[in-house]
């Protein structure tokens, strides 16, 4: 059986939905609905904006559709379950029309593809209500399971953790092919793909790493898209606790007052927020580039070919340059104040957000990369914790390159490395070439540089911009926080050079030159 | 190990040590892998970037950089100005086994086994020095090909390999090994082995839909008697393979094609050496300097023997001993400055007629025009060229190929002193 929580969020979004073209002023409603599958309680306005703008664009435009839940056994030809779902706009759906299980059981036995079974079901159920659909979405029964698991005490779980359980349920769904739509998404097909590849690698602890980054920092991510405001307000369990906040996530829409004040001056407004919520930063991204990207990478095919991925590279380098553009951020970067760059120019160092060589830093940054490492390569990336008495292997994986582009992914468990000392990277690099005839590059990376890395990412709006990247660049040269084994050119010269020496070098390839 | 690229610009060490284990089963009790690194490059120095030695460790092998070798005996050679040296590791050894890794390449439609077996000698060997004969025409002839080839067969008829390996297992098509952008790597999951080198080449081009006939380095052999090309009359075991099993994307022969940003060619007549290294150094910009090019703007690449003029004369790039001496004459050798001066009578005169009107003249100023840059050779050296590059744009200009060129650096320097390979301890 459908797991009823599920089955009543659902619900609630249709009647809302059937209930909005009624109304002229739909922002007024209060009605607050579930997204489905976490407990996250959001205006229901707000969830129905979201499907509205983004339904069309990720999963195109079908506007009616077959649900139909199909047996695991009996070869996927026992129907369980089946609904119409009919919708007034892609994805805003507004009657759910129950379906006789055994009306369909035969065409599913007969038909030879899914291609036939959709023909057969969109001329059966225009014959039967006068709906033409517009796809069809078969289930595999397993997936009732994994939903009950889902809300299996979602109740007592944080906002965050919520989140985490719903990667995790699309990962499963993805990996055991529990669900199939016909015509395929460009999308779904895309996410098809990333799984059958990249699917070992855990999105749900990927997600949760994101909260240890976050560790004691609260803050608002405002974003827009076309008439839609909406801010993510992200709170830490701490500040939750002391505040007494109830959730640690709250997903609000602006007001128009707030929407005049945004427009009129985005950090005007970004850092008023910060006062009034006493937050740490605040961000406002207008998602509309955004958007774009992804349309533009699920037409792709994985994995992602050299200049494919090159072309992506660029276009998130540029989505990053465009800073005061496509987003922007409070507290604002002292690097992009201009009497401050123009004293680090005078002593040679050209750093400028905006003017980042989107056009040249990827092709560079993998030519070079590969070159050194081979068109085809095994790269085991292993994340190591040093402590007092002995290095710990955390983490590794290990990625394969076929010109250039990343055929899998595999996160190796610690069984399988059992052998590998990390002080000694070279006769494991020995014994699996012997063995298993395949040449290896190490790459070992401390876990605290990795932190710092990445803290160095988001903190780009911090002080001491470049006091902290000479940091960075002293924990790359030692073979401590990173070791590339063998030697790699690159790397080599970083650890070669002096600091500043490298920082003009590497400013020189990332940045543009003229300010115009 | 020709480049210091990795596999498969370079050789497949897991090919490499399974030939070795199998010779050590079959009771050979000393080995040696050894080549001539191409010039500024040691063995010594790459094994401390890739790391292959190490790998052979167990197996008793002995890596052997050809260019440190102390026994050099000297031999002379029909096709040779003078006597060459050859290590007598070659020639002294019960068996040569050749393992060539296969990729496209520009002159001789890919990198066959018996050009592989010309790195037994040194660089300083391998060169071709231009030598025109009375009444025959050098370029027309292609005579820098056909020596090469007589050169490379030369060498071939020293040591003749027992056992020939073409591994084209993954192959490098396109541009070839040195660009990684316009190359592409093709799985063929086939490798070539014979005891007739020629035959192995032959076989692996009839492979490629290509004609033996038409390969200069395997007509040329076949002249010679030194093996045989016709593949109807070879006993082929394994996969029967139909003629065009393989379509590779060869090297493009026209440089017109390779469209370099902001690069314009024009190009004259040119040799095959001119052509390859050209191809390699486009390719290179073409890959590597995307922005360097970008911030030059504009520059010319004159090649070969009477290239066309160029539009301007801002950044002419003259690439080889032919363009640099047929374009002396060439109007972009000169720059014309236009100047209004006012002639010293008419100012003489001002001096005293006050009243008098002053009409300025336009004068011709012309000067050498120095933004050109002088690649010189026949052919011209490929690093050489990398570093007038840098010396002519200047760095500031040349971001890219100024950290390719610090990494260069690293890879040619001496070995230095605690040359190991870091530890994470």
């Amino acid at each position: 059986m459908i797991n009823e929580k599920f089955f009543k969020d659902w619900e609630d979004f249709i009647k809302f939905n059937s209930k909005i073209e009624i109304i002229i002023e739909p922002k007024q409603l209060t009605d607050k609905i579930y997204i489905p599958l976490t407990n996250i309680e959001i205006n229901a306005y707000v969830f129905h904006k979201i499907v509205e703008i983004f339904y069309p664009k990720l999963m195109d435009e079908h506007l009616n559709w077959v649900d139909i839940v199909i047996s695991s056994d009996d070869k996927g030809k026992k129907v369980l379950m089946a609904f119409t779902q009919i919708s007034t706009k892609p994805g805003i759906v507004n009657r759910i029309i129950p379906m006789n299980t055994d009306d369909l059981k035969h065409f599913l036995k007969k038909s030879k593809n899914i291609e036939e079974i959709f023909d057969n079901i969109q001329k059966f159920v225009f014959k039967k209500t006068g709906v033409k659909i517009s796809a069809i979405h078969l289930y595999d029964e397993k997936i009732l399971d994994l939903i009950n698991e889902s809300y299996n005490n979602l109740e007592n779980q944080s906002h965050f953790e919520s989140i985490k359980r719903l990667l995790s349920f699309l990962q499963k769904c993805f990996l055991e092919d529990l669900i199939k739509i016909y015509p395929e998404p460009s999308s779904f097909h895309f996410l098809k793909q990333y799984f059958r590849l990249y699917g070992k690698l855990n999105l749900s602890n990927l997600f949760g790493s994101l909260k240890t980054l976050m560790k004691g920092k609260s803050g608002i991510f405002i974003f827009k898209m076309e008439d839609l405001y909406l801010s993510l307000k992200i709170f830490d369990s701490k500040v939750q606790a002391k505040r007494d906040i109830d959730h640690d996530m709250y997903i609000e829409l602006l007001n128009e007052e707030q929407v005049l004040e945004l427009q009129d001056d985005p950090n005007k407004f970004l850092k008023k927020a910060i006062r009034d919520f006493k937050l740490d930063f605040a961000s406002f991204f207008k998602l509309e580039p955004l958007l774009e990207f992804l349309i533009d990478l699920f037409k792709q095919d994985l994995p992602l070919q050299k200049d494919d991925f090159c072309l992506m590279m660029q276009k998130i380098v540029f989505g990053f340059r465009s800073f005061e553009n496509f987003w922007f951020v409070q507290p604002h970067p002292i690097i992009s104040n201009t009497l401050v760059r123009f004293l680090l120019r005078i002593f040679g160092f050209n750093i400028n957000i905006k003017k980042l060589s989107h056009w040249n830093l990827p092709d560079f940054f993998f030519n070079i990369l590969f070159s050194s490492l081979g068109f085809n390569s095994n790269i085991l990336t292993i994340i190591a914790e040093k402590k007092k008495k002995a290095n710990i292997l955390k983490h590794a994986m290990m990625l394969k390159f076929e010109d250039g582009a990343l055929t899998s992914l595999t996160p190796l468990k610690s069984s399988v490395l059992k052998d590998f000392n990390l002080d000694d990277p070279r006769t494991f690099r020995i014994n699996h070439f012997k063995e298993k005839y395949e040449l290896l590059t190490i790459v070992i990376i401390n876990s605290e540089l990795l932190k710092y890395f990445i803290s160095f990412i988001l903190g780009v709006n911090k002080r001491f911009l470049i006091l902290r990247l000479l940091k960075l660049f002293k924990l790359l040269k030692n073979d401590k926080n990173l070791l590339i084994y063998p030697k790699n050119i690159v790397l080599e010269l970083i650890k070669k050079k002096r600091s500043i020496i490298l920082l003009k070098y590497l400013l020189d390839i990332s940045m543009d030159k003229f300010e115009f | 190990m020709n480049y210091p690229l990795a596999y498969p610009a370079n050789v497949n060490l897991e090919t490499l040590r399974a030939i070795i284990e199998a010779c050590i089963e079959f009771g050979i009790k000393k080995i040696l892998v050894g080549s001539f690194p191409i010039k500024g490059f040691s063995w010594e120095r790459m094994d401390s970037f890739f790391g292959y030695k190490e790998l052979f460790e167990d197996l008793n092998v002995d890596f052997i950089d050809l260019s440190h070798s102390d026994n050099l005996k000297e031999i002379s050679l029909e096709n040779f100005e003078e006597p060459i040296k050859i290590p007598e590791e070659i020639l002294n050894s019960s068996k040569l086994i050749i393992v060539n890794q296969v990729n496209v390449h520009p002159l001789f439609d890919f990198s066959s086994s018996i050009l592989n077996l010309y790195s037994i000698i040194s660089p300083e060997y391998q060169k071709i020095i231009k030598q025109e004969k009375k009444g025959k025409d050098y370029l027309f002839l292609d005579q820098y090909k056909k020596d090469l080839a007589k050169k490379i067969l030369d060498v071939y008829e020293i040591k003749k390999p027992i056992l020939v390996i073409n591994d084209l297992f993954n192959l490098i098509e396109k541009a070839g090994p040195i660009s990684f952008k316009n190359s592409k790597i093709k799985k063929t999951n086939i490798m070539i082995l014979g005891n007739d080198s020629v035959a192995v080449d032959a076989l692996t081009l009839k492979l490629f839909g290509l004609d033996p006939m038409n390969n200069e380095l395997l007509f040329s052999a076949m002249e010679r008697d030194l093996g045989n090309i016709n593949v109807d009359k070879m006993e082929i075991v394994g996969l029967q393979l139909n003629e065009n099993t393989l379509k590779i994307k060869s090297c493009d022969k026209d440089l017109e094609n390779l469209k370099v940003h902001n690069t314009f060619l024009r190009k004259g007549r040119y040799c095959s050496g001119c052509y390859e290294k050209a191809f390699y150094l486009l390719n290179f910009m073409n890959t590597y300097l995307f922005k360097d090019l970008k911030y030059i703007k504009k520059q010319w690449f004159l090649i070969g023997e009477n290239p066309d003029e160029p539009e301007d004369n801002t950044n002419v790039i003259l690439f080889g001993d032919c363009a640099c001496n047929t374009t002396k004459t060439y109007n972009f050798r000169k720059t014309v400055h236009l100047k209004k001066v006012v002639p010293i009578k008419a100012r003489f005169l001002k001096l005293f007629k006050k009243k008098i009107e002053i009409k300025e003249i336009t004068k011709e100023i012309i000067h050498d025009n120095k933004k050109i840059l002088e690649l010189q050779g026949c052919p011209p050296n490929f690093f050489d060229c990398l570093a007038s590059l840098i010396k002519y744009y200047r760095k500031n200009n040349m971001p890219n190929l100024n950290f390719i060129q610090k990494t260069i650096e690293l890879l040619t320097q001496q070995k230095e002193k605690n040359d190991n390979r870091g530890s994470f301890k």
